[in-house]
């Protein structure tokens, strides 16, 4: 058991791989990120990202490279993610129509702003969520994304622009909604 | 990149999941090291001591049932030969007993006849 655990060397000739812990360790954030800001439930993304480490530890002889296996967990996290939100289409999913507005206790600082964000971005649908994620959370190009997408690249910028209309969009109507309020209290 | 991306970014910040999450994935990976393990060792088993034979002997099975019909058929009948052979040795030295014991009187009979000074044949 700990040798595989701790098995840093693949394939003869390979490059040596990081142990599985550290991979565990230096990744758990980015795999729980993703879940967690494509499915806003933290025991579910929790969960998800559990079982993403598990896969990759039962396919831990076909990594390639460290960069290989942060594709790899890229890749398998963000369709479990599109997977679990299939499988819980049942349960009516919030649009971002439906999405209630923050109450006017909440003003445009920064903190408030990335919290409506981060709701607006869970409401969003499945394509676009995800892109908008890997783009703004991992901070990948639209050619890596379609990579781990598998998808075009020109689909991916599609839905990026789209995503980000919506949010510009949703954002604009709670802001114009909030100055006259500001301007009421003054 | 646009002051709203900017916000966006810091909205989708990385976030860090339980403190124990990583020994939880190592303890569980763990676990199912050994279940595996312990899987493909009962496999190995099966297949070596019990699923191969007896793979193998239902393939051969008819083959056997035809090979050992044969072999029963081809035992009986030299059996069976074997039997008459015997009988039939019986019966040509029962025919040779019959046939020494006729010679041996008529051989008698002559002898008498020609120390009695009967003519032969007796007219």
């Amino acid at each position: 058991m700990a040798d595989v655990l701790i098995r840093s060397v693949a394939a003869a000739g390979e490059q040596v791989l990081p142990a599985f812990p550290d991979v565990v360790d230096s990744n758990k954030s980015m795999v729980f990120s993703i879940a967690w800001h494509f499915l806003r439930d933290r025991s579910l993304a929790e969960e998800l990202a559990q079982d993403v480490f598990l896969e990759l530890h039962r396919n831990w002889r076909s990594m390639k490279s460290a960069d290989h296996i942060v594709f790899w967990l890229r890749k398998v996290t963000s369709h479990r993610a599109i997977d679990v939100l299939r499988s819980r289409k049942a349960k009516p999913e919030t649009s971002l129509e439906e999405t209630a507005e923050p109450t006017a206790l909440e003003r445009v600082h920064d903190s408030m702003l990335a919290s409506y964000l981060e709701r607006m971005v869970a409401s969003l649908p499945e394509k676009q969520r995800v892109a908008i994620v890997l783009r703004y959370q991992e901070g990948m190009e639209p050619e890596e994304i379609a990579k781990v997408l598998e998808m075009n690249v020109s689909t991916v910028k599609t839905n990026l622009a789209r995503g980000l209309d919506l949010l510009r969009a949703k954002t604009a109507n709670r802001l114009k909604r909030e100055e006259p309020e500001q301007h009421d209290t003054v | 990149m646009t002051p709203f991306e900017e916000q966006l970014k810091k909205a989708l910040a990385r976030q860090e999941p339980s403190a124990d999450f990583t020994s939880r994935v190592l303890a569980e990976a763990a676990r199912q090291e050994q279940r595996k393990e312990a899987a493909g060792w009962r496999t190995w088993f099966h297949k070596t001591w019990f699923q191969t034979p007896l793979m193998q002997a239902r393939r051969f099975a008819p083959v056997m049932v035809v090979f050992l019909v044969m072999s029963g058929v081809v035992v009986y009948r030299g059996h069976q030969r074997e039997v008459q052979g015997r009988a039939a040795k019986q019966q040509l030295l029962q025919a040779l007993r019959i046939a020494g014991i006729k010679l041996h009187h008529t051989q008698l009979r002559v002898v008498a006849m020609e120390t009695e000074g009967t003519d032969w044949p007796p007219q």
